[in-house]
């Protein structure tokens, strides 16, 4: 399993990026449905990126989730990435 | 009401300016930003989400109001408050917070961009943005949103109560409304375009287009209102 360098190393939490893909696309009013259907493709993809990697960094990996998301909704995928950077 | 060209050149107009300037900064703005992403994304219903934000908006606006009615208070009682000095004394503050603002209101790193605020605070707001759920706690927000942001907004508050202090009644009363309107006019959009069911990631996405722009102009027109309180109120315009 891939470590995640941000403040802290800590391994990957597949929950904590679950939440805050569902946050951002709910956020944007996608259906409740649609928007699981839509999370779980991309952590998919985010997962599959990350099987050859032992270190990434938070915003690595920040950056991957948002392109992924951005196949499905690149506004919620937009509002995810500046989020954090709001102040 | 007198809407005479000297009152409107010697006081309105600078009075206005005071308050565009208040209203393009940003840290109100981007915690009513993510206050309501962050109850629309945790399915709250849109009226909890509006009624939430109408709170923060009331407490900013509230806390605005406050800052320019007890600054007015304040300087009623100083004998030099109309006097040359003390306009000079706040022109040059205009200008120098003004510099202060073009140069370092945001923090630009290969990252994106930050605001000015040290890292310890933004995280603390950061999550008590994200942790508010009752309509006192957001209204306390909006308070805080405003004594975390007063180094940059004392001035323009100090300018526009020593302006409004020239005015009488009524008059006086009204501009005062009319001024801490004008400032939460930004945070009044945002609530009327979330109202509208609009994703909010439009309205970010123009923000941060903007960003620049809205840092340079909110900078350069407290520069121009210096320059020009020192002309009107102490060069006798």
């Amino acid at each position: 399993m891939a470590s995640v360098i941000g403040k802290t190393m800590k391994d990957f939490d597949r929950e904590q990026l679950v939440d805050a893909v569902k946050g951002a696309v709910v956020a944007n009013r996608m259906p409740i449905g649609d928007a699981e259907n839509c999370v779980q493709r991309v952590i998919e993809q985010v997962e599959h990126w990350l099987s050859d990697k032992t270190e990434v960094t938070s915003h690595e990996l920040r950056l991957q989730a948002a392109a992924a998301l951005s196949d499905y909704d690149a506004d919620a995928a937009d509002y995810y990435l500046v989020e954090k950077k709001l102040f | 009401m007198d809407f005479s060209i000297a009152i409107l050149m010697n006081t309105w107009l600078p009075l206005v300016v005071a308050a565009l300037v208040q209203a393009s900064f940003a840290l109100g703005v981007s915690m009513l930003t993510l206050l309501s992403g962050h109850l629309l994304s945790i399915e709250k219903s849109s009226a909890r989400v509006h009624r939430l934000s109408a709170s923060y908006i009331f407490g900013f606006f509230l806390a605005i109001l406050s800052s320019v009615i007890g600054s007015m208070y304040i300087l009623s009682h100083l004998d030099f408050a109309s006097s040359d000095k003390f306009w000079a004394v706040l022109a040059g503050m205009a200008v120098g917070i003004g510099a202060t603002v073009v140069l370092f209101y945001y923090r630009w790193d290969k990252r994106g961009t930050e605001l000015w605020l040290p890292r310890r605070a933004a995280t603390y707001l950061h999550g008590r943005t994200k942790a508010t759920r009752s309509g006192f706690e957001a209204f306390v927000l909006g308070v805080g949103a405003v004594v975390a942001e007063l180094v940059f907004l004392a001035v323009p508050i100090i300018i526009a109560a020593n302006l409004l202090l020239g005015l009488k009644g009524l008059t006086q009363i009204l501009s005062v409304i009319i001024y801490t309107f004008i400032t939460i006019i930004p945070l009044l959009a945002l609530f009327f375009f979330n109202a509208r069911g609009r994703r909010i990631s439009l309205f970010v996405k123009w923000r941060e287009k903007n960003k620049k722009f809205l840092q340079v102009a909110a900078g350069a027109l407290l520069i121009i209102l210096g320059f020009y309180l020192l002309t009107y109120k102490t060069l006798g315009g």
